[in-house]
């Protein structure tokens, strides 16, 4: 307790250095925090595209259930379908409504005949996608167009080129995160070895009265756990405060996809890492700091 | 006065000191008994202070050996025996090592912290250890607020948080008109009264003079006289 009141009157008695080392760890937290949300979101954009019917092959209206089943078991067999849902005409119908219901006309306009039935085919890996249409290109009961091109929509540019966003994303946030993180342990062992430097007297005097170099060093120890714990808990404060004014906005955007509002389990689990992480590392350069200075 | 045939509590055989090409203490032997009031005298850079710092281990012999109550000083000591050796052996230091912005109370309070002394009883020793000095009514000053004679009681009172069994006190009256120096010699008489043996390195002839206690007085780093009622000579 004593060590705990001695780091507190230390940042109490050089208030400004105190809160310039507060803000900046506040702002590396609140850049590292907004980083691992949009990792989060963007793998949740992902992980919803891709578990999502990555095919969709539209059925000609003569296709027999002996024929849909044998294809079923067709693609089945690849070894590389997730799923195989089949979708009548009036599962079709369902779907139409649902999505039309504020609009009356186009209600009225449409019946389950005009509908297709159709295969929504999820893939393991969507890389499988141009294979699966491959297979699907040759099938006789795949409804044809208009212009002589089977009927058949799959996701693979939209999911691939979200893949890559992801990845970079998680890369930028990898690298600038290593940065801050390199920056705020520079920080701390700079202003740790200067407070060092400005009670060196109180250090010596405390050292020539018997103190142990743990009894010197832990104040500082706890100072730097205190700057890394208070510096990632208002970064995060404000990375939320953000999240929670941008959330409605984010969810419209994006419209279906269920990423909005961001899971409160992860953002406890960030919320505990980060602290955790903040201070252990400030900590760390806090003790590197002691061990150059008070030897 | 020690005993004939009393244990010395300080026992110092053949210390040298270089620091590099300057010898600072050369091969000095005396013991330090328990309950002793001795003073240690010498011109400026006789090597006293130096002495205290290799009693308290804060710097290492060259040569030679120093034992408080059977633990080897001149040797390596680790944290616990270092510990140890700085509760039994207080000091006051010359410039005090007052901690500035720290209050008289805390001053003291923080060696009770750095003992890790009972915290129960802190305040009741503190105030026991004020009152010892005088100082009770101005344990609430930072020492800047304080007068020099005021300064050193801190200093004493601090050095004798941990009850020590030898209090090191290096020049406490320099700065100090003759009747706040004895003052401070006073209270050091009190302190050796209830059992402390006490070492006061001085110049203050007229305090030498007039206490008729043991004298070892060191000159070039050499030990020219120990003597039981020692006087301080014409010729320093």
């Amino acid at each position: 307790m004593t060590a705990l009141k001695t780091a507190f009157n230390h940042i109490k008695r050089s208030p400004y250095q105190s809160v310039l080392v507060i803000l900046t760890l506040t702002f590396s937290f609140f850049l590292i925090s907004n980083f691992a949300v949009l990792c989060f979101a963007s793998q949740q954009v992902l992980s919803f595209f891709e578990g999502k019917p990555q095919v969709i092959a539209y059925l000609d209206d003569e296709a027999t259930s002996e024929q849909i089943l044998a294809l079923k078991s067709k693609l089945d067999n690849t070894g590389k379908i997730k799923e195989v849902k089949y979708v009548s005409k009036e599962d079709a119908l369902r779907i139409y409504q649902e999505a039309n219901r504020d609009n009356p006309l186009l209600l009225e306009m449409v019946t389950a005949d005009i509908l297709p039935a159709s295969l929504e085919i999820s893939a393991t890996d969507i890389s499988y996608l141009k294979d699966l249409a491959g297979i699907l290109e040759h099938e006789e009961i795949i409804s044809v167009s208009e212009g002589g091109k089977k009927e058949i929509d799959f996701q693979e540019d939209i999911a691939q080129s979200l893949r890559q966003w992801t990845q970079s994303i998680r890369k930028i946030g990898l690298v600038l995160g290593g940065f801050l993180i390199l920056e705020c342990f520079l920080l701390i062992l700079v202003i740790t070895s200067m407070k060092i430097a400005l009670r060196r007297d109180e250090v010596e005097i405390v050292r020539l009265l018997g103190g142990s170099s743990w009894y010197a060093r832990v104040p500082f120890l706890l100072e730097g756990i205190i700057y890394g714990f208070l510096g990632a808990l208002l970064g995060f404060l404000i990375m939320y405060l953000v999240l929670s004014q941008i959330t409605p906005l984010a969810a419209e955007f994006l419209g279906g996809v269920e990423v909005f509002p961001i899971l409160q389990e992860f953002l406890l689990i960030l919320l505990g890492s980060t602290v955790l992480f903040s201070s252990l590392l400030c900590g760390l350069a806090s003790f590197a700091a002691t061990k150059r200075y008070l030897k | 006065m020690p005993k004939s045939k009393e244990k010395p509590i300080i026992k110092v055989d053949k210390v040298s000191k270089e620091f590099g090409p300057f010898a600072v203490l050369k091969e000095i032997s005396f013991n330090i008994y328990p309950r002793e009031f001795l003073f240690l005298i010498g011109p400026s850079g006789a090597g006293k202070t130096t002495l205290f710092r290799l009693l308290t281990h804060e710097i290492t012999p060259t040569e030679g050996e120093i034992v408080f109550d059977n633990m080897e000083v001149s040797g390596k000591l680790l944290g616990k025996q270092l510990c140890e050796l700085r509760r039994r052996v207080g000091r006051v230091f010359q410039d005090l090592k007052l901690i500035e912005d720290k209050t008289v109370r805390e001053n003291i309070r923080l060696i009770f912290d750095i003992l890790k002394i009972d915290r129960k009883e802190i305040d009741e020793e503190s105030e026991r250890l004020l009152g010892l000095v005088g100082l009770n009514e101005r344990s609430n000053l930072f020492p800047s607020q304080l007068a020099e004679g005021e300064k050193q009681r801190v200093g004493i009172a601090r050095a004798l948080v941990g009850q020590p069994d030898v209090l090191l006190v290096d020049e406490p009256t320099s700065n100090l008109d003759p009747a706040t120096s004895w003052q401070i010699i006073k209270t050091l008489q009190d302190i050796h009264n209830k059992g402390t043996a006490v070492v006061v390195a001085t110049h203050d002839e007229d305090i030498v003079n007039s206490l008729k206690v043991r004298v070892i007085e060191i000159d070039k780093g050499k030990l020219v006289r120990d003597e039981k009622k020692g006087k301080y000579q014409s010729n320093q």
